[in-house]
C-alpha cells in the first residue's frame, strides 16, 4: 500500500463522481486544445503562403476569392485577365517581381499550375530529386504530390480539364502527356500541393482544345483573338507610365492572376488607381485574410468560451465531488489519523486523488483533441487537400496543461483543507 | 509503564472533567469502567494522543506525551498505540489486506502480508482476504478491525466498548480474541466499557 495506490483506489471506488469530472475536464481540454492546434497551424498556413506576397492580381470579382484561389489553391479563380493588360500593372516600376500563374488543369484532383521559375524561388523552395520544369510538358511537383499520386521522377501522366473539385472524367480529358523532371521537398507551404510546369504548357494545351469545351476556369480564353487593352481608351490613360510597355508576342495569352511583390509602399496606392476601368483587380492577401480571420475568429471565440465554461463546470465538479467525499469519508480519515498519518498525509492523499483526475482529464483531453484534428483533416484533406498536423504541439498547450493542473490543485485545496483541520476525536465520537 | 497525573478535560461547553491518576504496567491488562457520559472516550482519546487535555500529564515511559509536537504524536501513535472502535470503520475503497496493511503502511513499517493471513487464519476468515471489506458481515469485520489494531504490534491497545452491541455469545469471542491477540503480542490491552462481561477476563479496574 502507498499513498499513490490508495488515491486510485478511491477514485475507482467513487468512479461515478470521478467519471463526471474526467469527462468534463476531458471535453474542456480537448476543445480548448484543439482550437489551439488548429489556429496556430492555420495562421502558419496562412503566414506561410502569404509570404511576401503584397498584392494578387487577377479578374475582377471577390477579392478574397481571389487571394483564397490564387494564393492558397482552395477556390475557383475568378477569371482570366490578359498578359498584355496586366504590363501596366506587372511592368510598373513600383512592382518588384510578378509571378504568372495559370492553371485550369489537374491530376487526380492535384492543381497543375503554369508558372515560371520565380514562384519556386519565391518560396524558396528546394528539389528533392531532379530539377526545375524548363520546357513545355515538363512538371515539378509539390511533396505531397508526389506522396499521394505516387509519382516518380521520369513518370508521365496525363492532365484532366478542371480543378480539383471537379471529377476528371473522360470527357474532359486532354490527354497530354506531362513528364515529372522534378520533385520537391517538403515545404510546408501550398507548393506542396501542386503540380507546377511552364506557362507555355498551359498555353499550349488549351490552345488545341475547342473553346466550348473549356468551361469558366482558367487559360479558356487562350484561343480567341485579343480584345483591345480597355486600358486605353479610358481616362486612367494619363496615369499611365510615361513608358508604355513594348507590345510583346505573349500579350494575347492568358494568365489567372499574377502574384506581386511591390517595389516601394506607394504601389500599393498608385496601381489600383490604373487598372479602376478595366476587368481586373488588385487584391491584398493581408487585408483580405485578416478579413477572413477576423469573421472566423468570432466563431472559434465561441467555441472558444464554451470550452471555458466546460472546464470551469469541470473544476466544480471535482470540487464538490471531493467536498462531499471527505464528508463521507471524515470517519476513514480519523481513522487513518488514528493509525499514525499525519495531517500532511490526508492532505497529500486529498491533493493525490484530484491530480489524478485532473491529470487523466488532461490526458484524454489532449487525445480527443489529436482524433477531433485528425478527423477535421481527413475532411478538409478531401475537399481542399489541406491538411493539420496531428503530431503538433504548442507552447499555448503547455501553459493550458499547467493552468489545468493548478485549476485541480485550488479545487481540491478546500476538501484538502477540511481533511487538514479534521478533528479526529471529534469524528471518532461523532461529536 | 503508562502513568496520568491530574489529567483533565475541560469541553468547549465549559464541562469540566477530572480522572483518577492512573498506574498500568506494561503487558497489564486493564478495564476503565464507568457508566455513560462519565467521560470514558474522552479518556481513551486522551490517552491515545488523539485528544489534547486541559492540564495534567500522560507518560508512556519516559515519554511525556502532552509535550510531543504533532508530528512526533502522530509518529507516537502510529508506533505504539492500537484503538479497536465501538463500530467498526475501514477504508471502504480497500480490500480486507489492504485494510490490515493501512497501520503498517501509515506508520512506515514493512508490509507484511503473511502476517495478516496468519492472523486471519486465527478468526476464520483466510478465505476472504482478497475480498472488499464491504463484503464482510458485521461480526466479520469486527473481528478483522482487531486484527487491524494489532498488525502493527503495538505496547498499548485500546479498545472503546468493544462489545456493548454484542450478544453473550459474541461478546465472549471478541473478548476472548482480545486477550489472546493482546498476550500474543505482550500488548497492554486497556479497555474502556461499562459492560461488565469484561470482569472475569481482566481483573485490573479502574473506576472513574
Amino acid at each position: 500500500m502507498n499513498i499513490l495506490k490508495l488515491a486510485i483506489k478511491n477514485i475507482r471506488h467513487q468512479w461515478l463522481d470521478s467519471a463526471l469530472s474526467i469527462l468534463l475536464l476531458s471535453f474542456g481540454v480537448g476543445a480548448i486544445s484543439m482550437l489551439l492546434l488548429v489556429e496556430k497551424q492555420t495562421t502558419e498556413q496562412f503566414n506561410k503562403n502569404i509570404k511576401d506576397i503584397d498584392m494578387v492580381l487577377g479578374a475582377k470579382g471577390s477579392p478574397l476569392q481571389l487571394i483564397l484561389a490564387n494564393v492558397y489553391h482552395v477556390d475557383a479563380p475568378t477569371g482570366n485577365i490578359r498578359v498584355g493588360d496586366a504590363k501596366i500593372i506587372t511592368k510598373n516600376p513600383t512592382i518588384e517581381t510578378a509571378i504568372p500563374l495559370a492553371y485550369g488543369d489537374n491530376y487526380e484532383q492535384w492543381r497543375i499550375v503554369g508558372t515560371d521559375a520565380n514562384y519556386a524561388i519565391h518560396y524558396e523552395m528546394k528539389l528533392m530529386q531532379g530539377q526545375e520544369f524548363s520546357k513545355e510538358y515538363e512538371a515539378t511537383i509539390g511533396a505531397e504530390v508526389a506522396q499521394a499520386t505516387g509519382l516518380k521522377l521520369g513518370d508521365t501522366f496525363l492532365s484532366t480539364h478542371g480543378l480539383d473539385k471537379e471529377q476528371g472524367d473522360e470527357e474532359h480529358a486532354h490527354h497530354h502527356e506531362y513528364t515529372v523532371v522534378g520533385i520537391y521537398e517538403k515545404s510546408g507551404t501550398v507548393i506542396d500541393k501542386l503540380i507546377l510546369t511552364p506557362l507555355e504548357t498551359i498555353w499550349h494545351a488549351h490552345e488545341e482544345e475547342p473553346s466550348e469545351n473549356v468551361s469558366s476556369t482558367a487559360a479558356d480564353t487562350a484561343l480567341q483573338p485579343a480584345p483591345i487593352p480597355a486600358i486605353k481608351k479610358g481616362p486612367m490613360m494619363m496615369l499611365r507610365p510615361a513608358h508604355a510597355p513594348k507590345p510583346e508576342p505573349n500579350d494575347n495569352k492568358e494568365v489567372t492572376a499574377y502574384l506581386l511583390k511591390k517595389r516601394t509602399p506607394m504601389a500599393q496606392i498608385i496601381l489600383p488607381n490604373l487598372i479602376k476601368d478595366s476587368k481586373m483587380q488588385l487584391a491584398l492577401p493581408a487585408i483580405e485574410i485578416n478579413r477572413l480571420s477576423q469573421n472566423f475568429g468570432l466563431g472559434m471565440d465561441t467555441v472558444q468560451a464554451i470550452a471555458i465554461v466546460i472546464m470551469a463546470l469541470s473544476f466544480i465538479s471535482i470540487f464538490v465531488s471531493l467536498y462531499n467525499s471527505i464528508k463521507k469519508r471524515k470517519y476513514e480519515l480519523a481513522l487513518m489519523r488514528t493509525m499514525g498519518a499525519s495531517k500532511w498525509k490526508v492532505v497529500k492523499l486529498i491533493q493525490f486523488e484530484g491530480l489524478m483526475i485532473t491529470s487523466l482529464g488532461i490526458f484524454i483531453g489532449l487525445a480527443l483533441s489529436r482524433i477531433g484534428l485528425s478527423i477535421l483533416s481527413q475532411q478538409l484533406n478531401n475537399s481542399f487537400h489541406y491538411q493539420f498536423q496531428i503530431n503538433d504541439g504548442s507552447i499555448q498547450e503547455i501553459a493550458l496543461i499547467i493552468v489545468t493542473l493548478i485549476g485541480g490543485i485550488l479545487a481540491c485545496a478546500i476538501p484538502a483543507y477540511q481533511a487538514y483541520k479534521l478533528d479526529i476525536s471529534k469524528t471518532l465520537s461523532n461529536e | 509503564m503508562l502513568k496520568t497525573k491530574q489529567l483533565g478535560y475541560q469541553y468547549p461547553n465549559n464541562k469540566m472533567l477530572a480522572f483518577p491518576d492512573i498506574e498500568i504496567p506494561e503487558t497489564t491488562n486493564c478495564l476503565i469502567l464507568g457508566e455513560s457520559g462519565c467521560g470514558k472516550t474522552t479518556l481513551l482519546h486522551l490517552l491515545a494522543g488523539l485528544r489534547t487535555p486541559t492540564h495534567g500529564s500522560i507518560l508512556y515511559n519516559n515519554i511525556e506525551l502532552t509535550a510531543l509536537s504533532n508530528h512526533q504524536k502522530d509518529d507516537f501513535r502510529g508506533k505504539n498505540i492500537g484503538v479497536v472502535f465501538q463500530s467498526s470503520a475501514f477504508i471502504q475503497s480497500l480490500t480486507v489486506l489492504e485494510n490490515l496493511m493501512m497501520p503498517l503502511f501509515l506508520s512506515h513499517q514493512i508490509q507484511d502480508e503473511n502476517k495478516a493471513l496468519q492472523l486471519l487464519k486465527k478468526v476464520n476468515l483466510e478465505h476472504k482476504i482478497r475480498k472488499p471489506i464491504s463484503a464482510l458481515s458485521v461480526g466479520e469485520q469486527q473481528r478483522v478491525s482487531i486484527l487491524r489494531a494489532i498488525m502493527h504490534q503495538p505496547k498499548w491497545l485500546f479498545a472503546d466498548e468493544p462489545t456493548s452491541a454484542l450478544d453473550n455469545t459474541n461478546a465472549t469471542r471478541v473478548i476472548d480474541l482480545m486477550v489472546e491477540v493482546a498476550a500474543e503480542n505482550k500488548s497492554s490491552l486497556i479497555v474502556v466499557t461499562h459492560d461488565h462481561r469484561w470482569n472475569n477476563a481482566i481483573s485490573h479496574t479502574i473506576k472513574l
